[in-house]
């Protein structure tokens, strides 16, 4: 396999003229710190990733241990576990008819913000073009823009030139518009460095870019398109601003949440509520990894490509 | 290159169906109302009613009587956290019937300005006149022009709250607030309107809501210096934040309701609460009518309803506000009716809000105090 | 089987017609066009108008310009709100460098679920986060406890909770998975088998970060300071939650000309310029690495 950058090739020379076994015969036994290392190097990143991962979520279980709490204040001491506020939060009619209605949006927002956004990514990163600036910035320009800026300035357009009224529509079209460029981004990060030769060469054996991208892109950017596509999930299920300005008389669950705290004793429900949130998203997230890993078995981008010259023949 | 062409063509037709489907869905919810503002059949109170307020507004304890009263009203409840939130969506061109807030705070007055209320026919509000009369002088409520722009149901006092075990004697004056015995334990209301104020009355002016620009100055400088010697621990926005300040000990001594200090004792923790010698600040909230109502009939009754003994013991009950409507006491426990009768003792009011002019000055010298 | 060789490149050139981007660009461009560069020009016409709640003048004006420009508060409020954003990036970016290196390389079976466990990572509302940092940084909080227990100080520090420290650890731990999701996605791009050569070859892990990696990487830190740097810049509930009495940041003085003042016109122009910032920046940056690298 040739190709790929500089350094890549000088790796690659470098190896062509000396055999691995030589290398390896050609050191003596490393000391206990250089094997110690290495271990550590194998096993030490996963349980440093898990660490840090976890010290990301503490802050998170923390408000989730306190959901459990019989107390209005989130501190210590303890005062006994209770589900009362989880009764209270399934019982309210304002919050059911919130989880439903952000739920319902999320689950909008997120496939149409992948697809358009993946469409997006892939031309930027594969051609070039006239005005590929100008459209890669329209399209990447909502990131920079704070959010309750493009709500009101979204509101303002619905209500007065679309003369819409706001409601779960607006709020949609506002969140895809946020969310088209995060996905795109991710997509474009994913797809720039990608070994393209193994896709010019499936194109030169008369692939058609349908093939290519099935069978050689989509398995190695599928991680990224799962990420993507639960991070749209959530950003749309938690975005405040956005939905608050561009919200009808829907109620979501931000605008619930924040709309509630404004009495005290409405904290541990909301708590609750987060809790059940999260919960649900992993679910999400537990299907989309169940569903990922029986499609796409451990194959290298290589050896599908190999199996694709053989069906070819 | 079919290929492509088909598949992109297949995207842009979804997207497009489901864009007609969602705007179908848009029109089927509410949109573009051309329905006449008063109802088919006089006297039938139906239709929808768009509320824009605090979310507990449709709480089912609270509104749950209405509906039963009302079947054929359909109450949908657009929520907001903060008033000037509710203000930006007005003036972005959001609509609805009903408004909920509180006549402290500068956007209700700024509504009033803006021409988004209609003065309310109080003929139509059967207990205007059971209503503590200490409530018709507050803003809105009585406008300038003799209007009614508001009918008032919850009020309540902003004073200090204090740790009993931490703090010497009672603490009833603002100042106390400055007191260096207390340095790096208070707390402050992070809100212009209540924090110059405050400022204002900690250093005796009588006549917080029209300081002239040197007093105004003097405030900032107090606020300044208090902060240079680590005064505030912090400011904060919210009825939780102050509780939990109290709760963990982070703060003995703040701004704010007796209802922190009612639920800190419930706790178990030694606070109380007092009002400030200086004066009580009073705040008070309510409904006002939108000037883009489409059913008056339906607002009127909703407005009745938060009026009324039943709707206003919940409050009285639940939250631990005051009331506006008299004939409550009649009906809660002996407890509250002497909590609840402190009203109509209330005699030169100070409301705790923005001044009639020149609040942008207030907002000013508060985005100072914070970036030092 | 066809060699591969520079006829490939030559053949890649002629098929760059304009068709085929345009048919996967139609719809976003579509949907972009439709419904945010509209709301874009309303933010545009806006930001040359005279727009206040506050003062009665109307009509076009450069005069919110002048004050973002002239005004020494927002001189002020910048200049601390870029360290405090610049130093949480540089943190989230130190995390997320080798976590998103394990994620792609060293995870193994746990890659998919540890990834898409950061990616939920986020509280329902940020209000609620003042309460667990009050618990960890708190005078009586986790941290605090534990150096007193061990005996290393005698008096709570004050320092780590409501202050500017506070507010740089809570953004840099709030956007890491914003940061950690592009990083990774690049390095997933990458061959293994280059950096175990590398490593068979005898070299250094700082050679192989340096020299391998983080060239390959380039476009993935490329979106990953896109996508946060502004979040961390416009966010205003983490200032004014843990922030303090000293919490003002730039995101607060955009919410307040959109709220608390009313002032959409300096609102507006202040978005605006941070637009363009943003887009001279990202620019520049592009074209720097661009001429790095030798395709």
């Amino acid at each position: 396999m040739s190709g790929g950058t500089p350094v890549a090739e000088a790796l690659r020379s470098e190896l062509s003229q000396r055999s691995v076994g030589d290398i390896r015969h050609a050191q003596p036994r490393p000391p206990l710190r250089h094997r110690a290392r290495k271990w550590f190097g194998k096993h030490g990143g996963v349980g440093f990733g898990i660490l840090v991962i976890g010290m990301l979520y503490a802050p998170l279980a923390l408000l989730v241990l306190f959901s459990f709490n019989d107390s209005i204040v989130c501190s210590f001491p303890w005062r006994g576990f209770t589900l009362r506020w989880y009764s209270e939060a399934v019982s309210n009619g304002n919050v059911l008819s919130a989880l439903k209605n952000s739920v319902l949006v999320a689950s909008i927002v997120a496939p149409v913000s992948l697809i358009l956004g993946t469409l997006a990514a892939y031309p930027i990163t594969r051609f070039h073009f006239r005005f590929k600036g100008a459209v890669s910035g329209l399209i990447a320009a909502p990131i920079a823009v704070p959010w309750e800026i493009t709500g009101v300035a979204a509101l303002i357009y619905f209500v007065r030139v679309l003369h819409m009224s706001p409601s779960k529509t607006t709020v949609i079209l506002a969140q895809i518009v946020v969310t088209i460029p995060l996905v795109m981004l991710i997509m474009a990060a994913s797809l720039a460095r990608f070994q393209r030769v193994l896709e010019e060469a499936a194109r030169d054996l008369g692939a058609s870019r349908l093939q290519v991208f099935r069978y050689i892109i989509l398995p190695h950017v599928a991680p990224s398109l799962i990420a993507s596509g639960l991070l749209a999930f959530s950003w749309s299920i938690n975005n405040f601003e956005i939905s608050f300005f561009n919200g009808g008389f829907d109620l979501l669950v931000p605008v619930w949440a924040y709309s509630t705290l404004r009495h005290a004793i409405n904290l541990p429900v909301v708590n609750a509520v987060g809790t059940l949130i999260s919960a649900a998203e992993m679910i999400v997230l537990a299907v989309a990894y169940v569903t990922a890993t029986r499609r796409a078995e451990a194959r290298t981008a290589k050896e599908k490509l190999e199996i694709f010259m053989g069906e070819v023949g | 290159m079919t290929g492509r062409l088909v598949k992109a063509i297949v995207v842009v037709a979804l997207v497009a169906a489901a864009a007609t489907w969602l705007g179908a869905g848009c029109g089927s919810s509410g949109a573009n109302e051309t329905g006449s503002t008063r109802t088919a059949t006089p006297g039938k109170v139906a239709g929808e009613l768009r509320i824009l307020g605090y979310e507990d507004v449709t709480e089912p304890k609270y509104i749950g009587a209405f509906k039963k009263q009302y079947p054929d009203v359909n109450v949908r409840i657009s929520a907001y956290e903060d008033g000037d939130d509710a203000l930006a969506k007005l003036r972005a061109g959001f609509e609805c019937d009903v408004i909920n807030w509180c006549v402290d705070e500068p956007p209700s007055r700024l509504a009033l300005k803006l021409g988004y209320l209609q003065p309310i026919d109080v003929s139509r509000i059967h207990d205007w006149d059971r209503i503590f009369p200490a409530f018709y002088k507050l803003p809105l409520v009585t406008a300038a022009d003799g209007r009614h722009y508001l009918v008032p149901t919850e009020a309540g006092v902003t004073g200090i709250v204090y740790n009993t075990q931490a703090v010497e004697g009672v603490p009833d004056s603002w100042a106390d607030l400055f007191d260096p015995r207390y340095r790096g334990k208070v707390v402050m209301m992070d809100f212009p309107a209540t924090a110059i104020q405050i400022g204002a009355l900690a250093l005796g002016y009588s006549d917080p809501l029209h300081l002239s620009d040197e007093q105004l100055q003097a405030v900032e400088q107090l606020y300044l210096k208090a902060k240079k010697d680590g005064q505030f621990r912090t400011f904060y926005s919210n009825d939780s934040e102050i509780i939990d300040l109290m709760h963990s000990g982070e703060v003995v001594i703040g701004v704010g309701y007796p209802d922190n200090a009612a639920r800190l004792q419930e706790l178990g923790d030694p606070i109380a609460y007092t009002n400030a010698k200086e004066s009580a600040m009073v705040w008070a909230g309510g409904y006002s009518i939108s000037s883009k109502c489409k059913n008056l009939d339906a607002a009127y009754a909703l407005l009745n309803y938060y009026l009324s003994p039943q709707a206003e013991k919940f409050e009285a009950e639940h939250w631990g506000y005051d009331v506006a409507n008299q004939d409550t006491l009649k009906i809660v426990d002996a407890a509250q009716r002497k909590r609840l009768a402190e009203v109509g003792a209330w005699q030169n009011i100070t409301v705790a809000g923005p001044p009639e002019e020149g609040y942008d000055k207030w907002i000013r010298v508060w985005q100072q105090v914070k970036l030092q | 089987m066809t060699s591969l060789s520079g006829d490939i490149v030559r053949n890649m050139a002629r098929r760059s017609r304009w068709l085929t981007p345009l048919a996967f660009l139609a719809s976003p461009t579509a949907f972009m066009l439709a419904f945010f560069a509209v709301p874009l020009g309303v933010l545009v016409a806006t930001a040359f108008q005279h727009s206040s709640l506050y003062s009665t003048a109307s009509g076009f004006t450069l005069d919110n310009f002048r004050t973002l420009l002239t005004d020494p508060l927002y001189r002020r409020v910048t200049v601390d709100t870029v360290v405090i954003a610049t130093t949480a990036m540089v943190i989230q970016l130190v995390i997320a460098l080798p976590l998103s290196y394990v994620l792609a390389f060293r995870a193994g079976a746990l890659e998919l679920p540890l990834l898409l466990a950061l990616v939920v990572v986020d509280e329902l509302n940020p209000i609620v986060r003042i309460y667990s940092w009050r618990m960890l940084l708190g005078r009586e909080g986790i941290i605090n406890d534990t150096l007193r227990w061990l005996g290393i100080i005698d008096r709570p520090l004050d320092w780590l909770l409501f202050t500017k420290f506070s507010v740089v650890v809570v953004l840099a731990t709030s956007w890491v998975n914003y940061t950690v999701l592009p990083l990774y996605a690049s390095m997933k791009a990458i061959d293994p088998s280059l950096l175990d050569e590398a490593l068979d070859l005898g070299a250094g892990w700082r050679w192989r970060w340096r020299s391998v990696l983080l060239p390959l990487v380039t476009p993935g830190l490329f979106v990953a300071v896109i996508l946060v740097y502004i979040p961390l810049f416009t966010d205003f509930a983490t200032p004014g939650l843990v922030g303090g009495p000293s919490s003002y940041m730039l995101g607060n003085c955009l919410a307040d000309s959109m709220m608390t003042t009313g002032d959409w016109g300096v609102g507006s122009a202040l978005a605006l310029v941070m637009l363009a910032a943003m887009g001279l920046l990202s620019a520049a940056s592009f074209f720097l690495t661009k001429l790095k690298q030798i395709e």
